[in-house]
């Protein structure tokens, strides 16, 4: 039976090597769709979602870069505002590791507001998935996460739809970028008094060290202050930022 | 700044080589719980340790204490992946070139860290490795890393490519890749943490007290 199970396991990882590569050819976010479709069907997954994760309290659907679920999931979970309740957007804020929404679920005693979300995922078909948590390198939070009614997990599986995962986020974000579907009316872009005083430091063209001096802080206060603006923003330098701040009216200057 | 400590130089440097291994330990072993790491003498020194390594330290201002550090080992001689965790490659060949090296021990003292999540000298470690690398003539790196570590890669533009499936060790999720030194990759990697002055000190005058802190 052990050689049967290997045999199986390598054949995925070659299967998983060459969606891989197929992944990372996509140039529309269609592409992406079919081709990491296609690689979950075979482990039972009738949809999927790669979506950056904002806090609780925030509108989910301005921060989805592929949708993969049904319209009609889809379409009730925003309208329910399940996001907010969701124990798995809530155990993907917690963990750096993939998991099984059943053995989350199995874990801990969910409140009924929370059952009722997997309540519903059940009866539209989602009796289990498997939610892999992004953390990118500013702090960003996002997810690629997927369902199905009855889910086959060979050896290796795991292992596999992780790290394809991992590659269809990035190219599911780069071609969200490029399609120039930003953020709807933001109101995840708030920033805090002390972001935007600090920000306005920036925009004056002060260094970490200054700003510390003239708010009274360490110059890694001001750096971490600047770098959460930086994240609010998705910019990729401060100067960017500042620009995004003073362009939604976040900051101004006179 | 990311001071440059190898065979030629680690004289120098014996006291901050000497306080990174109880940092190693004290990380790794005490917080992190990677057990198999654990010594008596609460020095986390393994058998890659030695004259071929390359050690980046990241040291305070008075160069006395060591806030963070990083160490690469040529992939021509033993190395972790290729002793270790030769299973790690299991797509694609073992890296092994002249002008790859393997980079482990990748870490921040916990005061060092800042909140935010995000983290100054872990931004300036990253800079450093593509700018002494570059300097160096290294092409890629080989590292043996837990998967969450790459999209940080990705998103630094380190192009990470994964060498085979991750594997379970210790019940840790752990997987072999490469990442690519280039300008392009420094570039970005400065560009995304607002880093943008060289920050690798190679040569070091023994006598004065404080490097210069702005090169450019």
């Amino acid at each position: 039976m052990n050689w049967l199970l290997e045999m199986c396991a390598d054949r995925i990882e070659s299967d998983a090597f060459e969606t891989l590569e197929r992944v990372q050819r996509c140039s529309s976010a269609a592409e992406v769709y079919d081709a990491f479709g296609q690689f979950l069907c075979q482990f039972g997954f009738d949809g999927f979602l790669i979506t950056e994760m904002p806090p609780a309290g925030f509108d989910l659907a301005p921060h989805v870069m592929l949708n993969g679920w049904s319209q009609q999931w889809y379409d009730q979970y925003m309208a329910a505002q399940h996001y907010n309740h969701d124990p798995m957007a809530k155990h993907t804020r917690q963990s750096t590791s993939p998991f099984l929404w059943s053995e989350v679920a199995q874990s801990q005693t969910l409140s009924p507001r929370a059952r009722r979300v997997m309540d519903e995922a059940a009866q539209i078909g989602l009796n289990d998935g498997f939610s892999v948590p992004l953390h990118g390198a500013l702090g960003q939070l996002s997810c690629v996460t997927m369902g199905g009614e009855k889910l086959e997990f060979p050896p290796r599986a795991r292992e596999a739809i992780y790290l394809i995962s991992i590659y269809a986020h990035e190219k599911a974000k780069l071609h969200r970028e490029e399609s120039g579907a930003r953020k709807g009316p933001g109101g995840e872009r708030r920033l805090t008094q002390r972001e935007k005083e600090i920000l306005i430091w920036v925009a004056e063209g002060k260094t970490d060290s200054e700003i510390g001096e003239i708010c009274g802080i360490s110059h890694e206060t001001a750096y971490a202050h600047v770098r959460s603006c930086t994240n609010k923003f998705q910019a990729s330098n401060r100067t960017q930022a500042v620009v995004r701040a003073l362009l939604s009216g976040e900051i101004k200057l006179f | 700044m990311l001071y440059v400590v190898n065979s030629q130089n680690k004289r120098q440097f014996t006291d901050q080589l000497e306080e990174s291994f109880r940092v190693r330990h004290q990380i790794y072993v005490e917080e992190r719980g990677w057990n198999d790491l654990r010594k008596e003498d609460q020095r986390e020194v393994d058998q890659f340790d030695n004259d071929d390594a390359i050690y980046l330290l990241f040291l305070d201002e008075t160069r006395s204490r060591v806030l963070g550090g990083s160490r690469l080992i040529p992939t021509t001689k033993p190395h972790l992946m290729s002793e270790v965790f030769p299973n790690l490659a299991s797509m694609r060949p073992l890296p092994r070139a002249p002008s790859i090296y393997e980079w482990t021990r990748f870490y921040v003292v916990e005061e060092a860290r800042d909140s935010h999540r995000t983290c100054r000298v872990a931004d300036m470690i990253m800079c450093g490795v593509q700018e002494y690398c570059l300097g160096e003539g290294i092409t890629q790196l080989s590292i043996v890393t837990e998967p969450f570590w790459i999209p940080r890669f990705l998103d630094a533009g380190w192009k990470p490519r994964p060498l085979g499936l991750p594997i379970k060790h210790d019940g840790m999720d752990v997987v072999g890749i490469t990442v690519e030194i280039s300008e392009e990759a420094l570039a970005q990697t400065r560009a995304t943490r607002d880093q943008y002055d060289p920050v690798v000190v190679r040569g070091v005058e023994p006598s004065s007290s404080r490097a210069a802190s702005s090169v450019h």
